[in-house]
């Protein structure tokens, strides 16, 4: 007999209420023509890594000014 | 009924090494060593190439930084039809490339041999026609460059230049219609945000004749697999051109203009002087000779790979083995994938997966068996609907393009 009150407080009308929003909002959820993610941001900014390589040092004069700037 | 293939997770099996590995070495002085061996394990003329980590990417292998080239880990092809976004390669020529793009200011500029010029937001562009998708390769026209004999000038590369990805845009031609295109109209050139450092090195521009920029195939996207464009990859807008190698697929898309005359001039170099290919039946020539002609690089040659198996593995004798693999062409569409296990001398046909699309990679499998122990050469061969073939000998070009030669992959059975 408990095992039945558990149950049926599981059907609570809130959690009804709450199963019944979710099947209606999947009902109108995008198809997947319109599913694109656009993000709206107007500024997109990427900063891009300080250094990835170790460059070669060399003693020909002037060699090393290029990579330097 | 049980599976019981033997299926290949090669990626997997690799990960767990290397991570037993860097446990073992954990409490020895080796590990700071082991700490900088952060590579794919490819090791080319200029040996292993490092994984780095750029904006929006996982890591990827560094070919050179500036400015950014990073080329695809090929484990990645064996992890989905569709490469995602984060692994797709990067390919930049020009150094002073833009790290910020305001959308309030960006305008897409339309002119020369047309009726009116349009200067056009995102937004405007978005609104204009009712999206399109198509999924197609993008392949580097370098891509395997890095196994060309003798060896060519340019990056270094090995196959990972590539990528299959799902673009939503509109038909260029859409645009094209609105700014009314001369009659005269020959070609139509792009340009992208990033240009040059220095004033005698060329802008870079591509351009494709009339007649294409006015079919169907074009798009001018801003989606890449349901999302906008990765930074690195071109955003906010880049020209798809499918079945065509990458070089056309301009970046940062910011001009298109149409043009009464030939494509001449000093940033015509990308067209004209550069992604050139010897203009006879083969592509190529001798090593050391020149072309008497040459023509610009075009479109993408059959080509197929083995996605689960990779040189030095190691696969057990008698039992059922699942090989798995991709192919794609210019979108002609692929007719078979062949496969041998003895080193070409028989093959036997694949059966080939679900099509996305005539310009996507076209998945293929097929379950074999080796009955001997010891060295096994593996080799993938597609051909399509073109009549091509791929050929058994890579032809050479000065440039290191478009090698599309058969795949072989050295194994050892036990």
């Amino acid at each position: 007999m408990s095992n039945n009150t558990s149950f049926a407080t599981l059907l609570s009308p809130t959690i009804v209420s709450t199963l019944l929003t979710i099947v209606v909002f999947s009902g109108i959820s995008p198809s997947v023509s319109q599913a694109y993610a656009s993000v709206d941001k107007t500024i997109k900014k990427i900063t891009l890594p300080a250094s990835t390589i170790s460059l070669p040092k060399s003693e020909l004069p002037g060699y090393n000014l290029a990579l330097q700037k | 009924m049980a599976d019981n293939k033997v299926h290949l997770v090669q990626k997997s099996r690799r990960q767990f090494l290397r991570s037993a590995g860097m446990l073992a070495l954990g409490a020895s002085p080796l590990l700071s060593l082991a700490a900088t061996d952060n590579n794919e394990g490819v090791s080319l003329a200029g040996g292993m190439r490092p994984l780095v980590k750029y904006p929006g990417k996982r890591d990827l292998i560094l070919v050179h930084s500036r400015p950014p080239h990073l080329e695809t880990p090929f484990s990645v092809f064996n992890e989905s039809l569709i490469t995602p976004n984060d692994a797709f390669y990067v390919r930049y020529h020009l150094a002073n490339f833009p790290t910020e793009i305001d959308l309030n200011t960006y305008k897409l500029n339309v002119n020369g041999a047309v009726k009116k010029t349009l200067q056009l937001s995102l937004q405007e562009l978005k609104s204009m026609a009712e999206p399109v998708e198509v999924v197609a390769v993008n392949q580097c026209s370098g891509n395997s460059r890095g196994y060309s004999s003798p060896r060519v000038f340019g990056a270094q590369l090995s196959n990972g230049a590539m990528g299959n990805a799902r673009w939503t845009g509109i038909p260029l031609r859409t645009v094209l219609e609105k700014a009314g295109v001369s009659p005269e109209a020959m070609y139509v050139t792009f340009n992208g945000l990033d240009k040059p450092v220095l004033p005698t090195t060329p802008d870079f521009k591509k351009a494709l004749n009339i007649d294409h920029a006015l079919s169907a195939e074009p798009l001018l996207a801003w989606g890449m697999n349901g999302e906008d464009l990765p930074f690195l990859n071109g955003y906010p807008l880049k020209l798809i051109v499918p079945g065509y190698f990458g070089t056309y697929w301009v970046k940062h898309l910011s001009e298109i203009t149409v043009l009464d005359t030939e494509f001449t001039g000093h940033d015509s170099y990308f067209m004209n002087t550069a992604y050139q290919l010897p203009d006879n039946d083969c592509l190529c020539i001798t090593p050391g000779s020149t072309a008497d002609k040459s023509r610009p690089i075009s479109t993408l040659p059959v080509r197929s790979f083995m996605t689960n198996i990779a040189a030095g593995d190691t696969l057990p004798s008698a039992k059922p083995i699942e090989l798995e693999g991709i192919a794609f062409d210019d979108g002609s569409g692929i007719k078979n994938v062949d496969i041998s296990i003895d080193g070409g001398i028989t093959w036997l046909t694949s059966t080939l997966g679900e099509s996305l699309g005539r310009f996507s990679f076209r998945p293929w499998k097929l379950t074999v068996s080796f009955t001997q122990k010891g060295n096994a050469l593996v080799m993938v061969r597609a051909s399509n609907k073109n009549g091509e073939v791929q050929p058994l000998r890579a032809s050479w070009n000065h440039g290191g393009y478009i090698r599309h030669a058969i795949e072989s992959v050295a194994i050892n059975v036990t």
